[in-house]
Formats: structure tokens, C-alpha cells, sequence
């Protein structure tokens, strides 16, 4: 039997990439009899989001795949982007098995998929012509978020949120149609946003935008598989936990050196504007969440609780 | 089955299918429905719909029903009569002026678009019944259009070189720049071809070319110049950092339709109807060609077909020059069948590695690879610009339309051996700009 | 037979008018979005709005399409078998464009109806539901089926097919007079419309 997995980045250099590679070889190692095939950079469905779809109804078995792009699917995932609720990868790192990711993990075997690595990445600012600091430096920017939650936070802020697709975020910065952008760091770098900006605000411990991204399944096929193969997913997926999290420093690193090989200035949020991000945040996306998504005050608690006791 | 195997027979279905005469968006469904259910099982089908459906619901591809529109506008009111009539007057003394003025409109449309199907619908529109009315041989103006049309994903701005950048991690501006001067000497060198075909095939004639004086090439003139404000508009609307290129052909059709409207008083739903009618009917046609297109490359992939060929002539060890020639007629069959952004999302996370491990340069190959996919969109059995020419200018056989290409696909040819011998051709602007 | 023909006919070109009057409401859109942007206001639903316009544009205009010969083919086979098999093949492929579109509309029902029941959303700011999009699919196609079934009476009653509406370019341009390009032989000059 072939499990295929798909997703968006590049084959061979991107963290996502190795790591599920380490992940394949993992399984193998134990459960010799699956086989695996990769299909990396939208070589199979060139629409990103789309996978989610084809792994519902089991045409596809795996993709790495960042949960809220399936947010018009399950409002419940926008939970895992949401601005300012986990400020960094450490953070992030201990609410694997807490009642936070066994909540997640069972809203998403609702909506036939299964949750099987727990890869979190971060992001930050990335903007042409002005530093971004706390949210009053965002007021008039031209911005896109590409995330309804932090499209909201700017709003509030003050920037004009534009939307539009990624494939031309890269010209919109060029000519001016955008000031600045909301993404995740890799991608600043697989989409050479560095080359079209002067100014990034991103890495240390104040982090504005940690994005989940994990290798999922669908259920259907994670059903199919034995105890024992099941166990093998679970104990490789923690292997490629560890590795995927050590790439994290590299690609921060990888990050640094583009931006400050193109001329731009690298920071990090300092504590209070980080802090002025989060109450905005709390008062406008978390508050959205809560009202609008049925579980949305569940899951912010379960959240807030469970990184307390994980202190 | 092998991969090869049920490549091979994908090459000969398709070919057979298509060339029976189903429509073309109709026939590649029936061949990736087929495949899809014989080779991966019916639980593949419950993809299809979406995958048909994803691929024409995408941002960028709202320039081409938009520019679609805008030929419309302009090729069924008399504002294209009067254009080519006064482009005619201006030109009549030089040998294919008018081809030579199509394939700078080309050149023009597609620094705007960075669609190619955009560029050849709405020249096409245009210029073929206006080149046929003064005589232009129709091979000639169905070609030099369908291959004019190709330029616009080499020219900047370009989504498919957008996608190459961010396939294999290379700069994007650098790609952009590297376009130029191929897209502007294939630009040339085509004008040069029409030059030469028409003085060629007029060399017999002894009766004078058609003369106008200044007073009445001036007066042809007038109508058209809000054209030009429209022309200066848009780019001042792309370059000014006022809208991205996709919104450029929305904001082209809607002046384009002031201008009609005020200019040729189109105002009545007599006049209207024409237009949009048109329009949507070949927008229409191109889109489900694109929405059809898109399934057989998820069935081409999801069947390993292509990446096990990549794989298969990576394997084989061969000497550099040997090897980019291999890559290049691969990539040049499997172009006749797939559309550019599918070949390089498949081909090139196979191929890449191959390609630097052999010294070569990737932004050279990125533009070497454009032009390659370029000559796709006029091969048959898919050929989406060759389709829309046929569609724009039905009085032309496809037989004259496809033969008319050829020579075009030559001159592609020969460039891309060209660009091998000079790659300073492409490179030489971008290390001026960015330094090496 | 003749007026279920007309029926016909009028339903696609009624179709056609909607996908023209959507068309270009999207690009009315897209120019407003480009207006406001400038003026420093957020944009959020033009772009899905005039996206939704266009998809439904296409599937509307299908039939249309059909109707008017405007789904481009290549008649190598019609071309090789000569009048009367030609005629034959274009039996066969008026059913499998029947076949295909039938199959397709089929799906696309069913992805509708998927859509409605899980109430999915595009994933906005915006958030508009996701069926109207989809639901063209059925529509367009299953229209397109009807009109191919159209095509086949108007064959069996030999009447000519409908023609769309090109004003400048219905008839073979004619060498304005005066003007005419020399040295090219008179066949040259006259093309066959197909
Ligand atoms: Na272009
Ligand atoms: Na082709």
C-alpha cells in the first residue's frame, strides 16, 4: 500500500520537507510494509488549500498542511494561528498531548482528518519603508495578512488590509500596491519577500503569529492502519518533532542572513509592544473568535490553561 | 503497468481523443477521468470536481475573460477598424507592417498582462480580420499572433516565472529582469521574420505599395489617440504601484469601454450584445480549456507519469550539454500536452538538483525553460493560444493556423540554442542590475 | 422538434446575457477595489466577489458556446472521413460531450450539495458561503448536455447550426478595393470558412 503525501514547499531544503522525510524513514523502520510517496511543491494539487478536501474524502492520505487554511471548513482552526495567544516556539512545544491538542485532535477527527506531527512555526512583519513596531506603527499601511484573525488586528490598528492571492504578494510589494506583509519567516525567504522589503520584525521570544503546521492524515486512512503501524506514525512523529524544532533555529538563522544580505533591518517585538499587540489582539480577534465560533471561548481557555500548567 | 507505460498510452489516447474532434476542455476530461478510474481506482474521482473548479477560481486568472472584454471592445465596435486603418497608413510602405505592429502590440500586452492566453485573445481579436482584410497571408497573422501571444509569460511581470522563483528558491526580481532582453529580441527577431516572409512572398510585384500623405495618415490618426492615453494609464496604473497585473486587464476593459462608448456612441443594447456576447463565449472557452487542463495535470501527477520520466533521464548519467538537451525535448513533449505552471510544479523539484549539480546557471534555465513552455501553447494537440486563434478568427482553417506556427516554433527553437551558446543574453542585464 | 430547438436556443442565449451582465460587474468590482485601495480603505470581498462572477460567467456561457461552435476542436478524423463520415463521427462526439458534461454536472451537484450540508466557507474576512460558486457547475454543464442534445435534432433536420454574433467577422473580409495586396493568387486570397 502508497500513502501520498502532498504539500506546498520545496523539496529537499524546506524544514517541512525534511522533516517528513525523516518521518517516512522513521515508519519505515518499524512498519516496513508501507510505502510512501512525496509529492512537494504543489506538484500534485497546485491549489494548497484544496488538500484539505481531498483528504476528506481519503482521495489523498497525508499532506503537511497549516490548519487554517481549512478555516471555511472548521472555524475551530483558527485557533491555531491565533494572534498572541502562544508567544513562542517554546510555548508551543509543551502543549503537545496537553487537553489543548487532545481537544484540536478530536475536532479534527469530526471533519475526517487526523492530526499526526506537531510542527509550529514562527512569523512576523515584513514591510518596505517603515520599521513595524507596536500597532500604532501599522496605521495607513497598505497590509495583507492573509489570515482573517490578523487581518482584524490591523484593521484595528489602523493599516488598510488588502487582500490577495500569494502569487502576487511578490509584485504588490514591488510596485507599491502593498506596504507590508503578515507571514510565517520561511516564507519570507521561499517567496523572496526580503528582496522587495527593507524592514523585518520577527524572532526572539515575543511572537506575534506562531502558526501550526503539522503533517496530517485522513482519518479514514489513519483507521485503516494497525495498532502497530499507528504506534510507529506516533513514535516517528515525535522523532520529526525534535528534528523539525532544531531546524526552526537554523531557518531563523537562514532568515537573518537573507534580510541582512538585502540591506533590511532585523528586530524583534520588545516586551511592551508585544504586550500592546496582545491586548489589542485580545480585544478584537480573540473576542471575534469567542462570539463567532461556537467552541471559540472553550479553546482559548483550554489554551490559557493548559500553558499554565505546562509552566 | 510501468509509469512509462501508462505514459505512453496517455500520449497516444489524448492525441487520438483530441484530434476526433471533441471539443478540446471536453475530451482532456474524458481522458483524466479515464486514466484517473482505470489506474488509480474510483476513489480518485471524488476529486475531480474540485480540481476542475480550483483551477479557473484563482485571482490571476480574472485578466484573461477581462482582456477577453477588452478585445471584444475594441474588435467588434469600429474602434479596431480605425486603429488598423491608421496604423496601415503609417506602415504601408514597409513590407508586413501591419504583422510587425500585431507582434509589438504583443510585446506590449504581455509586459501588461503576464498572461498569454490574455495577449493572444485580445490582439487576435483584433488584428487577424484587420491583417486578412489587407491581405496578410493567414498563416503569417494567425502566427505571428499565437506566438506574439506566448511572450507574455517571458516578458514581465509573469506568473509562471513567479511560480519557477519560488519553486526552485530563486530570485525573482533577477528572473524578471533576465526576461527582458530575450523577450525583447524574440520580439525583433519575429518582426524580422515578418519582414522578411512578406517581402518574400511579394517579390514578384511590380505594382506600387499604397501611399498616403502626411495630411491623411494624420487625419487616420485621430480616433485613435485615446488609445494611447489608455495605454499610458495602464502603465502608469502597473508601474505606479496602483494595481497588480491582474487588475490591470479589469481597469483596461473599463476604459476601454469609455472610450468605445464615447467615442463610437455604443451605447444600445443592438451593439451591446455583440460584444459582451463574444466575450463571454470566448472567455468561455479558454477558461474551460484551462479548468480541463488543470485535472489532466493532477491525473498526470497523481499517476507519477511525468516526475518518473524526470526521474528516469536524471538517472542516466549523461554528459552536461547531452543532458540539458534531453531535459529540453522532455520538457518539450510533455509541454505539448501540459500548461507551463503544472510542468515546472512537477519537473522541477526533480530536476533542479540535477541541473546545479551540473554547474548550470537557474535563472538562465528559468528563462531557457519559458521560452521551452512557450513553444507548448502553439503544439498541438494542446495548444491553448493556437485554439484561440482558431476561436477568434473562425474563417481561418486550422490546418492554415497551425502551419502558421511552425516557423515561429523555430525561430523559438533556435533562440533557445542561442541563448545556450550566450547566456549573456539572459544574464547579462540582471548582473548589470544586481551585480553577479 | 423546431421550436423544443428555439427553446432551447433562447435558454442558453438568456444564459449567455446573465454571464455577459455578471462579466462585467466584475470588472466593475475589481476597478472600484482599485479606487478605494488607492484612497487608503481595506478591500475584503472584491476579489472573491468578482472571482464568483467570472467562474459563473463561464459555466453560464457554456451552452452558449456550444450553440455558437465557440468550444474550439480539432477535425483532423472529421476532416480525413469525408462528408458522411464525418457526419457520423460528429454523432459519436455530441454524445460524449452529452456523456461527459452530464457526468461532470453530476459531481458538481453533489459537491454543492456537500457544501450546503457542512455549510463551507471561503476563508475570508469575508466568508461567503461556498455553494453559489460551486452550484454553477451543475447549471453551465447540464445546460451544455441540453443544448448538445439540441445540436443533434437541428442535424437530423439538417438545419444550419447558429452562428454568434460577429459583426465584422461573420463573412469572409473581403480585399477592399484599391488596396488589394499583389502577387498573391485569387485561391490564396479567398479563405474557405471551414
Ligand atoms: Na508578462
Ligand atoms: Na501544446
Amino acid at each position: 500500500q502508497t500513502l501520498k503525501i502532498s504539500h506546498q514547499w520545496k523539496a529537499q531544503t524546506d524544514a517541512r520537507d525534511r522533516a517528513v522525510r525523516v518521518f517516512v524513514e522513521e515508519v519505515g523502520k518499524q512498519a516496513p510494509d508501507l510505502k510512501f510517496r512525496i509529492f512537494p511543491g504543489r506538484s500534485l494539487i497546485q491549489n494548497p488549500v484544496a488538500q484539505f478536501d481531498s483528504l476528506q474524502n481519503n482521495s489523498l492520505e497525508m499532506a503537511i498542511y497549516p490548519l487554517v487554511y481549512a478555516v471555511g471548513k472548521v472555524p475551530e482552526f483558527s485557533i491555531t494561528i491565533m494572534p498572541g495567544l502562544i508567544s513562542n516556539l517554546d510555548e508551543a512545544v509543551k502543549l503537545k498531548n496537553s487537553p489543548y491538542h487532545q481537544r484540536l485532535q478530536e475536532i479534527a477527527h469530526a471533519n475526517g482528518v487526523h492530526i499526526v506531527t506537531w510542527w509550529w512555526t514562527p512569523g512576523g512583519f515584513a514591510s518596505k519603508n517603515r520599521e513595524i513596531q507596536g500597532p500604532d506603527t501599522v496605521s495607513g499601511l497598505k497590509m495583507r495578512a492573509a489570515d482573517p484573525y490578523f487581518e482584524t488586528v490591523l484593521q484595528a490598528a489602523g493599516a488598510s488590509v488588502q487582500s490577495m492571492p500569494s502569487t502576487e504578494i511578490y509584485s504588490a510589494l514591488q510596485t507599491g500596491v502593498l506596504d507590508g506583509v503578515m507571514t510565517s519567516a520561511e516564507s519570507f525567504v521561499s517567496m523572496r519577500i526580503y528582496e522587495q522589503t527593507s524592514n523585518a520584525t520577527v524572532g526572539g521570544d515575543n511572537i506575534l503569529f506562531m502558526l501550526l503546521q503539522p503533517l496530517i492524515m485522513s482519518k479514514q486512512a489513519w483507521d485503516n492502519l494497525t495498532p502497530d503501524q499507528q504506534k510507529a506514525f506516533e513514535e516517528a512523529a515525535t522523532v520529526s518533532e525534535k528534528f523539525f524544532n532544531g531546524l526552526q533555529l537554523e531557518a531563523d538563522a537562514e532568515m537573518r542572513k537573507a534580510f541582512e544580505e538585502a540591506g533590511a533591518d532585523v528586530r524583534p517585538l520588545t516586551d511592551a509592544e508585544f504586550e500592546a499587540w496582545v491586548d489589542l489582539a485580545r480585544e478584537t480577534a480573540w473576542k471575534k473568535f469567542e462570539t463567532e465560533v461556537p467552541n471559540g471561548k472553550e479553546l482559548i481557555g483550554l489554551v490559557e490553561t493548559s500553558l499554565q500548567n505546562a509552566q | 503497468m510501468t509509469e512509462l507505460q501508462i505514459g505512453s498510452l496517455i500520449l497516444v489516447c489524448t492525441t487520438l481523443v483530441l484530434f476526433s474532434g471533441v471539443p478540446i476542455a471536453f475530451g482532456l476530461t474524458v481522458v483524466s477521468i479515464a486514466f484517473l478510474y482505470v489506474f488509480d481506482g474510483p476513489g480518485s474521482l471524488s476529486a475531480v470536481p474540485r480540481t476542475f473548479l480550483d483551477e479557473i477560481s484563482g485571482f490571476a486568472l480574472l485578466a484573461v475573460p477581462m482582456f477577453v472584454l477588452l478585445g471584444s471592445l475594441i474588435g467588434s465596435s469600429r474602434a479596431g477598424a480605425d486603429i488598423y486603418e491608421a496604423l496601415h497608413r503609417w506602415l504601408a510602405r514597409v513590407p508586413g507592417g501591419l504583422v510587425i505592429a500585431n507582434i509589438g502590440a504583443c510585446g506590449l500586452f504581455s509586459a501588461l498582462s503576464g498572461s498569454s492566453p490574455a495577449t493572444a485573445a485580445a490582439i487576435g481579436k483584433v488584428g487577424v480580420p484587420e491583417m486578412l482584410k489587407r491581405g496578410c497571408p493567414a498563416g503569417l497573422a494567425t502566427g505571428a499572433i499565437a506566438a506574439g501571444g506566448t511572450l507574455g509569460i517571458l516578458i514581465p511581470p509573469s506568473v509562471t516565472m513567479i511560480l519557477y522563483g519560488v519553486a526552485t528558491e530563486t530570485s525573482i526580481g533577477r528572473l524578471f529582469v533576465a526576461g527582458v532582453v530575450p523577450g525583447v529580441l524574440l520580439v525583433a527577431i519575429f518582426c524580422a521574420y515578418a519582414w522578411a516572409a512578406t517581402a518574400f512572398a511579394e517579390r514578384n510585384v511590380t505594382q506600387p505599395r499604397d501611399h498616403y500623405t502626411l495630411k491623411e495618415k494624420i487625419r487616420a490618426s485621430g480616433t485613435v489617440m485615446p488609445l494611447f492615453a489608455i495605454i499610458a494609464l495602464i502603465i502608469l496604473a502597473l508601474y505606479g504601484g496602483y494595481a497588480t497585473p491582474s487588475e490591470i486587464a479589469a481597469l483596461a476593459a473599463m476604459l476601454a469601454f469609455l472610450y468605445v462608448a464615447l467615442v463610437y456612441r455604443i451605447v444600445n443594447r443592438d451593439n451591446l450584445w455583440p460584444i459582451f456576447g463574444n466575450a463571454v463565449r470566448e472567455s468561455c472557452m479558454i477558461l474551460l480549456i484551462i479548468a480541463a487542463s488543470g485535472l489532466f495535470s493532477y491525473m498526470m501527477s497523481l499517476l507519477y507519469v511525468t516526475q518518473t520520466m524526470a526521474d528516469l533521464l536524471v538517472g542516466w548519467n549523461l554528459n552536461r550539454w547531452v543532458m540539458l538537451l534531453v531535459v529540453n525535448v522532455f520538457l518539450l513533449v510533455a509541454g505539448c500536452f501540459l500548461p507551463p505552471v503544472a510542468l515546472i510544479l512537477m519537473t522541477m523539484p526533480i530536476l533542479q538538483p540535477v541541473l546545479e549539480a551540473n554547474d548550470f546557471d537557474m535563472i538562465w534555465f528559468g528563462v531557457l525553460m519559458t521560452i521551452n513552455l512557450e513553444i507548448g501553447l502553439i503544439t498541438p494537440p494542446v495548444g491553448l493560444n493556437l485554439y484561440i486563434l482558431r476561436n477568434v478568427a473562425p474563417q481561418v482553417p486550422l490546418m492554415t493556423v497551425l502551419w502558421g506556427s511552425v516557423p515561429f516554433v523555430l525561430i523559438m527553437m533556435g533562440f533557445m540554442v542561442l541563448l545556450c551558446f550566450f547566456p549573456g543574453i539572459a544574464l547579462w542585464l540582471p548582473n548589470q542590475m544586481f551585480g553577479p | 422538434m423546431r421550436a423544443v430547438i428555439a427553446l432551447i436556443d433562447r435558454l442558453s442565449i438568456s444564459c449567455a446575457v446573465v454571464a455577459s451582465v455578471l462579466l462585467a460587474s466584475a470588472v466593475v468590482i475589481v476597478c472600484y477595489m482599485v479606487v478605494i485601495r488607492t484612497l487608503g480603505y481595506s478591500s475584503y470581498w472584491e476579489i472573491e466577489a468578482s472571482i464568483y462572477m467570472v467562474v459563473a460567467a463561464t459555466f453560464l456561457a457554456s451552452p452558449y458556446t456550444l450553440m455558437t461552435r465557440g468550444h474550439v476542436s480539432v477535425d483532423f478524423l472529421p476532416w480525413m472521413m469525408g462528408r458522411r463520415g464525418a457526419r457520423a463521427i460528429q454523432a459519436v462526439i455530441a454524445a460524449v460531450g452529452i456523456v461527459i458534461c452530464l457526468y461532470m454536472a453530476w459531481l458538481g451537484w453533489h459537491l454543492t450539495l456537500e457544501a450546503i450540508a457542512s455549510d463551507e466557507r471561503s476563508t475570508s474576512m469575508w466568508r461567503p458561503v461556498k455553494w453559489p460558486l460551486y452550484v454553477m457547475m451543475p447549471i453551465g454543464l447540464g445546460l451544455t448536455a441540453l443544448q448538445y442534445l439540441a445540436e443533434i435534432f437541428r442535424s437530423a433536420s439538417d438545419e444550419a447550426p447558429a452562428k454568434a454574433p460577429l459583426p465584422r467577422m461573420e463573412a469572409i473580409p473581403e480585399p477592399v478595393p484599391g488596396r488589394n495586396p499583389p502577387g498573391r493568387s485569387e485561391t490564396e486570397r479567398r479563405m474557405p470558412a471551414r
